[in-house]
């Protein structure tokens, strides 16, 4: 390419090189044809052949004359005047015209002098001639007659220069006939290789702008196919990226599954064994036969429902569904509480050591799910120390300044917390056993030992107070389990004393109860349960059917009424109009889930008094004493 | 000088016509005392007149002769001008040929114009109407002999016109003039 266009602009070079040569050649020649066109135009009717014919003519006249005198025909002037005319034309000779062709030829020159010497000798006699001299004329006729044969040469002497001359002119003629035929074969080619060269190079752009077009074409085809590829491999891609969150949700779904599935085992194992305490009590104490009395079986069986409960109570925990009572509470005062406690739980091979921060401040937790939180991350540090060891319980304040680059699936928002760690040096846990920790029901312990429910009810308490529960460990190293808290900066409330064993007596009054309760047996229970407090009790199995008795009877003094139940009717609309109908009404709800009580039971009037399932007889007493109390100021009686 | 040219040629036929219509009719000229030098005949609205040297009376056509002082009486112009066929600029007295040809009443477009030594050339009245030519009659002052292209010659002015300076104008300069003839 780059050569070609070498070639191309040295022939373009080399046409403008041969087009101003044949431009100059074009010049010169016309130049030449002028000066042969000059040199043509001076040979005209009075050049030396000319002359000659002429001289010759004139001196025949005048011989012609002489003899026409001599004759007496004419008389002497027409004689003589052409004797002056032969003279006047050998005169000419010596004009500007003749002499410069001439004047080279020195035969010529010569014999024209010789002439004119010649004819001015004849001067006197010619002019002395008189009529009837004609022996004189005679005479003088024979001596013009003489030089006849010397004219004559000087006529072919002419001739052959004039040929000469014209042979001259026609050489050249020729020659630039020739010249200008090259001149136009020349022309000729020269036209053809700019109009070829033209054609070229208009053919040329012409095929080089194809050329860009169908480049232009085949990359824009590149750059479509490249385009499709590409479409093809951001949707295989996505494909891929679709399967694998597929799989990923597929591997969190069989994980959850499998979660659930122990949590059920681990569920039903401990009811089975709770159920096996009070199923063999209970038996035990029919077998008594008539002797009714207060027997160990009976206790054995009731401690075996409160495990139950405590059981439960912990697996909302880990759910996060603890129906939370918090209160402002100082971390450093309830480890020192509860110092007593850990010293009796931890074995005397081991020694625990609190390292308390000097002002900790206040956070917002319940307090008795800490309490338990605690006991049960100290007995998980004794059982690591099965040799003895220390265990170490620290507080101190902390400040997030940002979200926290340690990566927490829930990372805390900036501000101020408190940090309570409780670590051991003891076995520690591997990072495998380390993922499962928090798990419900994973243990490493025997069975007989722990639940598996500890660390996996901490983390849901922990996290339901908006805290953090972090579990650092290293296999032989020992573990540390951090808690960390909110600060709230309230005062702390008045501590409650743990509530007193309540006596179970009868209420004293005879209310009327109605009883709104889906699962029979709880409702028998539980209306038992009221009967032995006293109380006028009246049973539905459903919200369409409590209605219908409120509405029927306008007796009742309470409404106990389950939150979820079968039918269009459930616990907190039936509250609702309950005490559309009767605003004095008293409701106490139960569940054995605190879903539906967190929210949608506050009622008009505040707050609807709520029971967690099971309901001990105490708790169900306290319960309607309150109720009952906050309504005395009513009762007329 | 073309405007010049055009002007003088304007002027001239201008003059010819005046003269014409002055003179209609033929009339007789008077004839010449002395030895005739120039003969004038053809497409001409005079009468000739008889060479008396001769006693020669025109037999067909009229004929007008002239000797030197006729002709010298319409009026000497004088040309100074080198020519093909002597060195040097030379003075030449003569009169303007479109003179005699109003003085003949020529009516025609050539002239055909002949020699004492018989050479005879075609002149196209143009060249007299449009340039000052002349028959000349005087060379350095003086009366030409026929040796010297005499008696009469006609001359272009061709230093002051240098168009004037070719072949063509050349061979109408006819020396050793003896006739014109009108052509129509």
């Amino acid at each position: 390419m780059k050569l070609t266009r070498v070639v191309w602009s040295k022939l373009d070079s080399f046409l403008l090189l041969a087009a101003s040569a044949l431009a100059i050649g074009a010049v010169v020649m016309l130049f030449d044809l002028n000066k042969e066109l000059e040199r043509s135009q001076t040979i005209f009717n009075d050049d030396l052949p000319s002359f000659s014919v002429r001289a010759e003519f004139d001196l025949a006249m005048l011989v012609s004359e002489i003899n026409e005198f001599i004759l007496g025909e004419n008389d002497a002037d027409e004689m003589l005047q052409r004797y002056e005319v032969f003279i006047a034309r050998l005169f000419h000779y010596e004009s500007a015209f003749l002499t410069e062709y001439s004047e080279p030829d020195t035969n010529f020159h010569n014999t024209i002098e010789d002439l004119k010497a010649r004819v001015l000798e004849l001067e006197e006699s010619m002019y002395a001639l008189r009529a009837g001299d004609a022996g004189k004329a005679l005479l003088l006729r024979n001596t013009f007659k003489e030089m006849r044969p010397q004219l004559a040469t000087l006529s072919n002497l002419t001739r052959k220069h004039q040929f000469l001359q014209y042979q001259k002119i026609d050489g050249s003629l020729a020659h630039s006939v020739f010249v200008g035929t090259l001149m136009l074969a020349s022309t000729l080619i020269l036209g053809a290789l700019t109009v070829g060269r033209f054609w070229y190079s208009l053919r040329e752009k012409t095929r080089f702008s194809e050329e860009l077009e169908a480049k232009i074409q085949a990359r824009t085809q590149d750059l479509q196919l490249s385009n499709h590829a590409l479409k093809m491999e951001i949707a295989e891609r996505q494909k891929a990226e679709k399967s694998l969150a597929e799989r990923d949700r597929q591997m969190h779904r069989v994980q959850k599954m499998e979660a659930v599935g122990r949590i059920t085992a681990g569920v039903a194992h401990d009811f089975n064994n709770l159920l096996a305490v009070i199923m063999g009590n209970l038996e035990l104490q029919m077998n008594l036969g008539e002797n009714r009395t207060r027997s160990k079986y009976l206790e054995n069986a009731l401690s075996a429902t409160i495990m139950g409960s405590q059981l439960t109570r912990k697996l909302l925990a880990f759910g996060r569904r603890s129906p939370l009572k918090p209160e402002v509470v100082n971390l450093n005062q309830i480890v020192t509480e509860l110092n007593d406690l850990f010293m009796q739980t931890i074995s005397a091979k081991n020694s625990l050591d609190t390292v308390l921060a000097d002002d900790t401040r206040q956070i917002f937790v319940d307090r008795s799910l800490l309490e338990n939180v605690l006991l049960n991350l100290v007995i998980n540090a004794r059982d690591a120390l099965p040799d003895g060891g220390v265990i170490t319980i620290e507080t101190e304040n902390m400040t997030l300044e940002s979200n926290h680059s340690e990566s927490d699936d829930r990372p805390l928002p900036p501000g101020e917390y408190v940090q309570l760690t409780v670590s051991d040096i003891g076995s520690g846990m591997s990072a495998e056993v380390l993922e499962q920790a928090i798990e419900p029901f994973f243990t490493t312990k025997s069975e007989s030992k722990g639940s598996g429910l500890g660390l996996s009810m901490a983390y849901g308490f922990v996290q339901q107070s908006h805290g953090q529960l972090r579990v650092s460990s290293k296999l032989g190293e020992g573990t540390s389990v951090k808690l960390v808290f909110p600060v709230c900066d309230e005062q702390p409330g008045v501590v409650n004393p743990s509530a007193n064993p309540i006596p179970c007596k009868p209420v004293g009054l005879a209310r009327r109860v109605l009883v709104a309760e889906d699962s029979e047996a709880v409702r028998r229970t539980v209306v038992e349960q009221l009967r032995l407090l006293g109380c006028d009790t009246i049973e539905a199995s459903s919200g369409i059917d409590a209605y219908d008795i409120v509405l029927a009877d306008n007796s009742i003094d309470l409404l106990l009424t389950d939150v979820v139940m079968p039918g269009s009717l459930q616990g907190p609309e039936l509250a609702e109009r309950v005490l559309l109908l009767h605003p004095d009404m008293k409701i106490v709800f139960m569940s054995g889930y605190p879903k539906g009580m967190d929210q949608s039971l506050d009622g008009p009037n505040g707050g609807f008094t709520k029971l967690m399932k099971p309901i001990s007889l105490a708790m169900l007493s306290q319960t309607l004493r309150q109720e009952f109390k906050a309504s005395k100021i009513h009762e007329p009686a | 000088m073309d405007s010049k040219r055009i002007v003088k040629t304007v002027f001239g036929t201008f003059l010819l016509l005046l003269q014409l219509s002055f003179n209609c009719s033929a009339q007789q000229l008077e004839s010449p005392s002395g030895r005739t030098i120039l003969t004038v005949s053809g497409d001409i609205g005079v009468d000739g007149n008889v060479d008396q040297s001769t006693d020669k009376v025109a037999n067909q056509a009229p004929q007008v002769h002239f000797d030197l002082p006729m002709l010298e009486a319409m009026g000497l112009i004088p040309i100074a001008t080198e020519t093909p066929w002597t060195t040097g600029k030379i003075e030449f007295e003569g009169v303007l040929v479109r003179d005699l040809l109003a003085f003949v009443k020529a009516k025609g477009k050539t002239i055909k114009a002949a020699a004492l030594d018989d050479y005879v050339v075609d002149i196209p009245i143009e060249d007299f109407l449009e340039h000052d030519v002349i028959i000349a009659t005087r060379i350095q002052g003086k009366p030409m002999r026929v040796r010297e292209n005499g008696p009469l010659w006609i001359i272009y002015p061709w230093d002051d016109i240098p168009d004037l300076r070719r072949p063509h104008y050349y061979s109408n300069s006819i020396w050793q003039l003896k006739s014109l003839m009108v052509l129509p």
